[in-house]
């Protein structure tokens, strides 16, 4: 069941909570809709009796109207005329659990005005299981926090790099061959800022993650935080290889496990601008973020930790040191040629115009484009818990570090399961998201 | 693709173990269901020396008594006594059974493997058998892996028709199962029933006895042996078997 958040609370005492209501203005109306429609019919008793209860309580358009607006909300802006109006767009809102409002996830075009948007934000959470547990999810909630927090650093990301990814009923077979006895079942709700248009992620590696599991194990989680992604500064290459980028935006970013892999001029040029009887590798054009994230309590103790890799398949850059804002376009090698080397493959069909005898590729923005990053999957790999005993509220800074009973400034509310699962086997590699890709009618680069 | 995950490493303490030998852990089996037995044996020896006493009829018809005296006394001269008015009964079977596990966080899958089972006891009336009964399923999967299902029980058997050899057979214990690949293992034990159905038949001087039984457990922890972390703490282990014992009756 959820409650009405109280968002005038929440604000006071600066608690966040996971089991608050939020809804978007237009998933509201929406919930109104249908309560109108079957209420209707069925009369005052059975709208008494439980009418909209599958969905978190609305919290009215009033109230994120007047609520104060956090970092993350209104800065996504058109980009073309054909695209949805930036009014439009940010009625897509929701409460976060500091009672500011927030971005959330919207579909790529408004059902309403038939507009697009021009980007997407991965799976509509509300098909998710999680959903009923966890709401809407305030795009930006964490790097809010990280203002409030006191470290000395700040970090705000664009819009469109929020991409959700869910799955009910994921089945997870613990590693070794003793794990073969299980079967675990998992529902997953994910988000990570992933953007993939820009060369943000060449230097920066804290990106939001929110990160909901619950499994048939009694694992359950569900967490927000600030993801430190390798190291400040510097990304390793999809062909091996670290390289040097710039500096990092906070300069004094944590260090992170795991890494970012993405592609880098050396490599796909020579991948994908190839000789003739041969097949550019467009695979290639894949980005893999490879997270490792811990919970720790103030004393040190871990008490959860999560590795998700998200991976993000024909991205609309790399980085190439020689170009300007040292981001390359994928689209641009449509139009590349070396000698008698050049892109090859269906990837490109479609792409290219010869003006004046020059072959011209069409701009990285266009929705023409497949090198737009909406082909993701997420792996989900080890989820272990180090909580018996203890509460399953905990409040951290918004790193999930100093982890304490009780909520401080800059934290963000926790939740972990009051269990042991380190079941002395590995979890890795249940996929999420293959096969799907949410690229649809308008959705193009930046997204 | 998936690649493997930046966990930190983890000392491994535990050393890798064999594989556990089905003989083995059948000797196991049987010792406890030995010792069972006789526990039981010395207190129905008890129970019958007391009816035995002159104020009261015998209340089966036996072979022979022996007078007690105190030089003839504890467990062994009591499982004398029990034999000698009652008759012991012994039985050691094998055959094929299907096990597997089943909680919420299980594989489904059930495999199919050998069995073995070996039970002791005694006649209490013409057609009742009290008695200890220790069962055993190893199925090696490959790669490695062993699953192993071992139980001791309490059993009854009846004999519920004069003119026909079959009995019904229930039984109250305890059951394991154990899933092992030699670096970690996954095991549950709890409270066990089993229900079992089966014929003697005389042959050549021999009395063979086919028999169906089910066994199946309350749910307990299934722990990790590495870590002692439970999984869940409602497994419950299903085992059906057919097998075909060689019996004693004496």
């Amino acid at each position: 069941m959820h409650t009405h958040h109280d968002a005038a609370d929440a604000a006071t005492t600066d608690v966040p909570t996971y089991d608050r209501s939020a809804l978007t203005l237009r998933a509201w109306r929406r919930t109104m809709t249908r309560m109108t429609m079957v209420c209707g019919v069925s009369g005052a008793l059975l709208f008494a009796a439980g009418c909209g209860s599958e969905t978190p309580l609305a919290v009215s358009p009033e109230a994120i109207a007047a609520a104060p607006a956090a970092r993350a909300f209104g800065i996504w802006t058109p980009t073309s005329t054909e695209l949805c109006s930036a009014e439009v767009h940010n009625r897509y809102a929701t409460l976060g659990p500091d009672g500011k409002k927030y971005p959330t996830w919207h579909p790529p075009t408004d059902p309403v005005s038939g507009c697009s948007f021009g980007h997407e934000h991965g799976r509509d959470p509300h098909g998710s299981r999680l959903y009923r547990t966890v709401g809407d999810l305030p795009f930006g909630y964490a790097n809010e926090r990280l203002d409030a927090a006191n470290l000395g650093m700040a970090r705000h990301e664009d819009h469109v790099g929020h991409k959700i990814e869910w799955e009910n009923d994921l089945k997870i077979r613990p590693g070794g061959n003793a794990g073969a006895a299980l079967e675990v079942s998992c529902d997953v709700l994910v988000k990570l800022h992933q953007g993939t248009h820009s060369k943000d992620a060449f230097t920066n590696n804290l990106h939001e993650l929110n990160y909901h599991i619950e499994c048939s194990d009694r694992t359950s989680m569900h967490v927000t935080l600030l993801s430190a992604i390798g190291r400040p500064g510097e990304f390793v290459s999809s062909c091996g290889g670290t390289i040097q980028a710039g500096t990092a935006t906070p300069a004094n970013a944590p260090h992170g496990g795991g890494h970012r892999r993405i592609p880098d001029a050396n490599c796909i040029l020579s991948r994908i601008l190839v000789g003739a009887g041969q097949q550019s590798d467009f695979g290639s054009l894949h980005e893999s973020w490879e997270t490792h994230n811990e919970i720790r309590r103030a004393d040190g103790h871990r008490l959860a930790s999560f590795n998700p890799y998200f991976q993000v398949f024909r991205p609309s850059r790399f980085f190439d040191a020689a170009a300007p804002g040292v981001v390359g376009r994928p689209v641009a090698l449509c139009a590349m040629t070396i000698g008698d080397r050049r892109a090859r493959g269906n990837e490109c069909a479609g792409l290219t115009t010869t003006v004046d005898g020059s072959l011209l590729s069409v701009p990285f923005d266009d929705p023409r484009s497949g090198f737009n990053g909406a082909r993701r999957q997420v792996d989900i790999n080890d989820n272990v818990i180090a909580n018996a005993g203890g509460p399953t509220v905990w409040y951290t800074d918004p790193f999930g570090q100093n982890g304490r009973p009780e909520p401080f400034p800059g934290s963000i509310r926790q939740m972990i399961a009051a269990i042991n699962n380190d079941y002395g086997v590995g979890v890795n590699g249940p996929v999420i998201g293959a096969g799907r890709s949410y690229g649809g009618v308008g959705v193009r680069a930046p997204n | 693709m998936t690649a493997a995950a930046p966990t930190v490493a983890r000392p491994r303490t535990r050393v890798r173990r064999e594989a556990p030998s089905l003989v083995l852990a059948c000797a196991q089996s049987l010792l406890i269901a030995l010792c069972a037995a006789l526990a039981m044996l010395g207190v129905m020896a008890r129970a019958l020396h007391a009816q035995s006493s002159p104020s009261q009829a015998p209340a089966i018809q036996g072979p022979r008594t022996t007078p007690s005296t105190k030089a003839d006394s504890g467990i062994g001269a009591a499982l004398r006594r029990s034999a000698d008015r009652h008759g012991l009964w012994g039985s050691v079977g094998v055959g094929r059974a299907r096990a597997g596990l089943d909680c919420d966080a299980c594989s489904t899958a059930t495999s199919g493997a050998y069995a073995v089972h070996g039970t002791i006891g005694v006649r209490i009336t013409p057609r009742f058998l009290a008695g200890a009964e220790t069962f055993a399923w190893l199925d090696v999967i490959g790669g490695g892996v062993d699953r192993i299902v071992r139980g001791t029980h309490l059993i009854g058997r009846s004999y519920p028709f004069s003119h026909a050899p079959v009995f019904l057979q229930g039984g109250v214990g305890v059951a394991s199962f154990e899933v092992n690949d030699g670096d970690v293992a996954f095991l549950t034990r709890s409270a066990s029933l089993s229900l079992a159905a089966g014929v003697d038949w005389h042959v050549a001087g021999m009395t063979v006895t086919p028999t169906i039984a089910a066994v199946t457990t309350t749910g307990g922890k299934l722990t990790s042996d590495r870590t002692g972390n439970a999984v869940t703490d409602n497994a419950r282990l299903g085992l059906l078997r057919t097998s075909v014992a060689l019996s004693w009756f004496r």
